[in-house]
């Protein structure tokens, strides 16, 4: 049997849809199980539900043999796995955001609050812009409003809760989507059996 | 701390195997200085453990006996035994991942002589036999080439091949073919480099795919010295345990031809790695040729597959 981690939500429900199009079954509704393992008819698939962030460390560690999570967690993480396929599921984008015609690139020195401080690290370090990066747990539109930074490095899908807090996107880092990641030694050993998986969520996300 | 103890018996069916391959044993050192390591690119200077003496000479702790005994054998010829190949047990000190100094047990061999398909053969051969005799079952030795990416990698601007190396190596085809199609090559070449990261998998079937991919007469040659070496291993009636990837590519950055993984299916852990590093010797200023591998006794601790044989091993004798 092959085990999938998946984050709970709208992920996980649009990767059972798809799965269940190509011959996994789950007899749970996803929607209304507190269940955390749930195996499909056949009995050739487990999905395992947890959060986003814990995904890359049990691939990695080879306790499930495969995951799907978002690219902006597999980059904050530090795990070696393959990252097999991208998803059309979960897209948005990393950007810096502030206050409107806030011109960060000409300042000596900014303060950023983001809850991804790696590739924040990353990007500011490739512009050479002194700079100092606060690492916060969440709201971190908070941070400009009530002076703790200059700017934020955050994730944006709609943009709505910038608008409302008076920020505005000043510049997309990259596009960030889901992506299905195996880990190393079972893409080899198991190749036969995870196959498959990969193809039918290829085919319907 | 990280409680590792080799038994007696396992010490003595590795030591067996070297002696008949003609592998003399030997120690390493635990401090090396670093001032003679300091320009070799080949490791992560944050992985490495220091110490600062009291005329402020930096010394660190083996962290890795290949490097080591390179620069060893560089600088001190006259501690080369005479047949040119080494076996050893050591233990290894690095800070890992989540910055926690680790020690980890290693055996391994290094053979220093001419880089001929026959020492590549001989070294394949040698760690089949080590798991084997180590009583590991279910194994698989799998089989890639560094001089195979670099001869298909060879037309591209060196400004991106690194990134093209690193997209084969997390076999993450999709954005490897969006940064193919920004470098605007023809479509032949794409394709084929697009390919590479899939082709692994038993032997036979996976060489003859690479033949259809090769771009050139070096990408050629790298496949017949993997061939060479499925024929030489096969002839021992070992070819069973031998899988191939096209797509590993220089993890360890040293390497420079053959390069091997050895695993325990059902376990995630890397237990054996390998392969040929000449270039790493021509760094110290040695003309040597070089290829070893080691075994990693705490990966193969965790995957469990060593427990359960000194267990049955202790229960049969």
């Amino acid at each position: 049997m092959i085990t999938i981690a998946i984050s709970k939500g709208r992920v996980a429900r649009q990767a059972i849809k798809s799965l269940a199009k190509c011959g996994y079954e789950f007899a749970e509704d996803i929607k209304t199980t507190r269940k955390l393992i749930l195996e499909s008819n056949n009995h050739k698939l487990q999905i395992i539900l947890m959060k986003g962030q814990d995904i890359p460390v049990y691939v990695d560690a080879g306790v499930v043999d495969m995951g799907i999570v978002g690219k902006d967690i597999l980059d904050e993480s530090d795990c070696d796995v393959y990252e097999i396929l991208s998803l059309n599921i979960g897209k948005c984008k990393l950007a810096v955001a502030g206050y409107e015609n806030f011109d960060f690139k000409s300042k000596n020195f900014l303060k950023i609050a983001t809850k991804y401080p790696r590739m924040t690290e990353h990007y500011f370090a490739s512009l050479g812009i002194p700079h100092e990066i606060v690492a916060l747990n969440g709201s971190v539109e908070l941070a400009p409003l009530i002076g703790l930074s200059d700017v934020i490095v955050d994730i944006v899908e709609t943009g709505t809760t910038l608008r409302e807090n008076n920020l505005v996107v000043l510049e997309n880092i990259h596009d960030i989507s889901s992506k299905v990641i195996v880990n190393k030694v079972h893409f080899k050993t198991k190749y036969t059996k995870i196959k498959p998986i990969i193809n039918s969520l290829e085919a319907n996300l | 701390m990280n409680y590792f103890n080799l038994s007696t018996n396992d010490m003595n069916a590795l030591t067996e195997l070297s002696k008949e391959n003609n592998y003399e044993n030997i120690q390493i050192p635990t401090l090396i200085n670093f001032s003679e390591l300091i320009d070799i690119e080949y490791y992560t200077k944050r992985s490495i453990v220091k110490f600062v003496d009291a005329d402020g000479i930096v010394q660190v702790m083996n962290f890795d006996c290949t490097l080591t005994l390179s620069q060893i054998f560089s600088k001190n010829p006259m501690y080369m035994p005479a047949k040119r190949k080494v076996a050893y047990l050591s233990k290894t000190v690095f800070t890992n991942a989540k910055r926690k100094i680790e020690e980890s047990t290693v055996w391994g061999v290094e053979n220093y002589n001419v880089n001929t398909p026959e020492t590549d053969s001989e070294l394949v051969l040698m760690a089949i036999q080590s798991l084997k005799n180590l009583g590991i079952k279910g194994f698989k030795i799998d089989l890639g080439s560094v001089e195979f990416i670099q001869a298909m990698l060879k037309d591209l601007p060196k400004t991106s091949t690194d990134k093209i190396i690193s997209l084969i190596e997390e076999k993450n085809t999709f954005e490897l073919s969006s940064t193919l199609n920004n470098l605007g090559l023809p479509e032949d070449q794409k394709k084929k480099i697009c390919k590479i990261p899939q082709i692994f998998g038993p032997f036979r079937q996976s060489i003859a795919k690479a033949k259809e991919i090769a771009l050139n007469e070096d990408a050629l040659t790298a496949i017949s010295r993997l061939e060479k070496i499925y024929e030489y291993v096969d002839a021992e009636a070992l070819g069973e345990y031998m899988m191939i990837d096209m797509g590993f590519t220089n993890t360890y950055r040293y390497y420079s031809g053959i390069i091997f993984k050895g695993y325990v299916s059902e376990h995630s852990k890397i237990i054996l790695q390998g392969g040929r590093y000449d270039k790493l010797m021509s760094n110290f200023n040695s003309q040597l040729s070089a290829c070893g591998f080691a075994i990693d006794f705490n990966n193969l601790k965790e995957a469990n597959a060593y427990d359960n044989y000194s267990y049955q091993q202790r229960k049969s004798s």
